[in-house]
């Protein structure tokens, strides 16, 4: 069978297991479609969560990110798991306790206001909006590249098998398919590495494989440490991203920027007991881990393997570099997408590969070697992971297996961003602000329509890219750690705080945030609007606009509390619903009576 | 941010003995949080990032290199009594320090011993600070969760506030 043909069978057949389980689990009752009825067990809720939050980025790109960035990639691998630590101790459980529906519903209440509420919907819409974008070009990428079809036809088959879980079963539907989509994406990401990490280093597991040595006594780590810096790179294991100070805020942001996205933390909404809320992050952690601890490994080796198939020789002989007529396959079927480029800048018909930009060696590889500029002139890093399985020449079902996995990964969260802003849409706008006596009938088919709507606008952008969604992680990030994760934090560790402070303090957070953001990277994005430009000299302490989300969180926790000093403490049932939710005795399921 | 719990500071209620409890079992409660979250720091933002280029170039000597173990251990073993002592009363603060004092001994120790080696201190194929900031700090992060989870069964325990 080719592998047309047997990505076609995997890939259907994983569709066929999502509809399937859809249609065993509909959703009966708005309880069931918010939080999927509130009794999901604590590890199958960890495995669900692993799936809503690992999406293409963390599949797909992550690991060439690494690759390319070396030790400075670690921002990811630590900001993107350590932010469970948060979620775990800081709000789950007490959000748990709280028994609702939705997050803006805790700020609402916690703040005793709907404007609190309605700021909370729009930061959540905003974040979860730019962040499905991302999902939804993804997938139509995957679909364009490896089953043949166009990118607006693969967008919508993504769309359809999105629409018939998430519009029918609601949270319950999406939870079960999460599942299934993650035990998919588990395996696709790990045989692979598995295969790489043996072929290698001889070590099957991969976290081993990436301390173990290749060849005789030289450690992998030191090897490709030698063959970077032979060749101007930085050293991988020192390569810093920035400052110190850069990597620190970097980092915290993406920790606190995890613990405050509404999808991931509305999972937590759906486990049945306080208890089960704090183990289930737990779980949750133990299944992202799998996935992130084998990334640096993955990364590294591809990015060894990378250049030693265009450096087999020695730097700067004649003979050490690969014929381009040469090169293997895999770069032959990367070049047709234009993610690949090679281009022969000194016309000796080899690839010369080097940092050009580094001057002392781009200096030496002139005068000494003959080269004329680093002749791989584009690579995209998102090839790191899907052409792994061809540079390890690993049987077609593997590549098959990589395909179903990226679009699981991208169904999986897609479906949890979906389901959070539409819950937002038919809970807090339409229920809370719009027709409080709407019945329980009628906002469950209210809940299914902004689903649906929900759907289209994301399938709309994912056809026609705003020029903002190159800045998803800036954006969804930036607003969840300086606006969400603050509030929600506040709202349960400080009793005092105000209805005033609340507000002012998103408002300062965000507004500081989206403004640095803005400033550097054009406002929405669009290049020639930025009126400070991106260049480094004009950081704020040289931190990066992606890494800005830190110093918005602080900077709303200071204005918070100093406005709450100078207004009047919040009421006095308020208080009580503080004390209240730190408890997880008298806990019950989620109710829709208010 | 950890703002500790505040009696009192309810008006127009008395504080009864059920609130009073209530508000020990959140004070508890916020130990538990802050100890876990120190080394939550100290793993990633320390080992990780801050002292990454120390570690990473960390040598010793033979001599050096036993002491500095026995310290790590010394030192693992004082920070999960520290966190694990967070339930129970203030008294067993000895239990840490003590353990502490060992790990600091030895550290320094192997220091002296080892000051002027060419050996770098490695996990295998891992510069140590490099381990930290890709595989140590997940696993940490992990092993975290889970102590947090079960000292807080332990503490809902002692206060009777479990779930039915």
């Amino acid at each position: 069978m080719d592998l047309q043909t047997l990505t076609y069978c995997v890939v259907g057949a994983t569709f066929l297991l999502y509809i399937g389980i859809a249609i065993k689990a509909r959703a009966g009752s708005t309880g069931e479609f918010y939080v999927a009825g509130g009794g999901v067990h604590p590890i199958a809720n960890g495995m669900a969560t692993a799936a809503d939050w690992m999406s293409a980025a963390s599949f797909i790109s992550m690991a060439g990110l690494i690759a390319f960035s070396g030790y400075g990639g670690s921002v990811f691998l630590m900001g993107w798991t350590g932010g469970y630590v948060l979620l775990a101790m800081l709000l789950a459980p007490y959000l748990r306790k709280f028994g609702k529906f939705t997050v803006p519903e805790f700020i609402g209440d916690r703040f005793y206001c709907k404007t609190t509420r309605i700021v909370a919907v729009i930061c959540l819409i905003l974040a979860s909006l730019t962040y499905v974008i991302g999902q939804m070009k993804g997938m139509g990428v995957a679909f364009s590249r490896f089953l043949g079809v166009d990118y607006n036809t693969g967008l919508f088959i993504g769309m359809g098998i999105v629409f018939v879980y998430a519009v029918m079963g609601g949270m319950k539907g999406i939870t079960y398919t999460q599942i299934a989509q993650y035990v998919v994406l588990i395996f696709a990401y790990t045989i692979p590495a598995i295969f790489i990490s043996f072929n290698l280093t001889g070590n099957f597991i991969p976290q081993f494989g990436l301390g173990d040595t290749v060849g005789e006594n030289t450690y992998l780590l030191d090897r490709l440490d030698r063959v970077v810096t032979e060749l101007g790179f930085k050293q991988y294991t020192t390569q810093a991203m920035g400052s110190q100070l850069n990597m620190l805020a970097y980092t915290l942001s993406l920790m606190i920027g995890t613990a405050g996205l509404p999808h991931v933390i509305i999972r937590f909404f759906t486990v049945p007991s306080v208890k089960d809320a704090r183990v289930s992050a737990g779980w949750a952690l133990v299944f992202i881990a799998i996935l992130y601890t084998t990334a640096p490994s993955v990364a590294s080796m591809a990015r060894l393997n990378l250049m030693q198939t265009i450096q087999p020789g020695e730097v700067g002989s004649a003979e050490g570099n690969l014929k381009y007529e040469d090169r293997p396959a895999w770069m032959k079927n990367w070049e047709q997408t234009d993610l690949l480029k090679f281009e022969d800048k000194n016309g000796d018909g080899r690839i010369q590969y080097y940092d050009d930009k580094n001057p002392e060696f781009a200096k030496k590889a002139e005068d000494e070697y003959g080269w004329k500029g680093n002749e791989m002139v584009n690579v995209d890093k998102d090839i790191m992971v899907l052409a792994n399985p061809e540079i390890a020449k690993l049987p077609n079902w593997v590549i098959a297996l990589v395909v179903a996995g990226g679009l699981a990964a991208a169904l999986s969260t897609a479906a949890g961003l979906l389901l959070a802003i539409s819950s937002a849409v038919s809970h807090d706008l339409l229920k809370c602000i719009f027709k409080p006596d709407i019945s329980e009938k009628e906002e469950l088919n209210a809940g299914r329509f902004s689903m649906a709507g929900a759907i289209a606008l994301a399938g709309y952008f994912g056809l026609n890219p705003p020029d903002f969604a190159a800045g998803t992680v800036a954006i969804a990030f930036g607003l969840a750690a300086s606006s969400i994760f603050p509030v929600l934090m506040m709202g349960i560790f400080y009793k005092r705080m105000n209805r005033q402070g609340a507000i002012a303090g998103m408002i300062a957070g965000i507004g500081v945030t989206l403004l640095y953001v803005f400033q550097h990277k054009g406002i929405m994005f669009i290049e020639e609007t930025k009126f400070l430009g991106s260049m480094k000299e004009n950081w704020f302490l040289g931190i990066s606009p992606n890494a800005f989300g830190s110093v918005g969180a602080i900077i709303n926790f200071a204005v918070a509390f100093t406005v709450s000093k100078f207004t009047p403490p919040p009421p006095p049932e308020i208080q009580h619903l503080v004390e209240s939710i730190r408890i997880p005795q008298g806990s019950t399921g989620p109710s829709t009576s208010h | 941010m950890t703002e500790p719990a505040q009696p009192g500071e309810l008006p127009a209620h008395e504080p009864n003995d059920k609130t009073a409890r209530e508000h020990e079992y959140w004070h508890h409660n916020l130990k538990i949080m802050a100890r876990l979250l120190v080394v939550w720091f100290l793993v990633s933002f320390g080992c990780g990032i801050l002292w990454v280029d120390f570690l990473n170039e960390l040598t010793f000597r033979t001599l050096g290199n036993l002491c500095v173990i026995a310290g790590c251990i010394a030192m693992v073993a004082s920070l999960f009594r520290w966190v694990s002592s967070s339930t129970v009363e203030d008294s067993s603060h000895g239990y840490t320090a003590i353990p502490l004092l060992w790990a600091i001994a030895f550290i320094l120790l192997g220091i002296f011993f080892g000051a002027r080696g060419t050996e770098v201190v490695r996990l295998g194929g891992f510069k140590l600070g490099f381990w930290f900031a890709q595989q140590g700090a997940i696993y940490v992060f992990v092993l975290l969760i889970f102590i947090y989870v079960k000292l807080m069964n332990k503490l809902d325990h002692e206060f009777g506030v479990e779930e039915e």
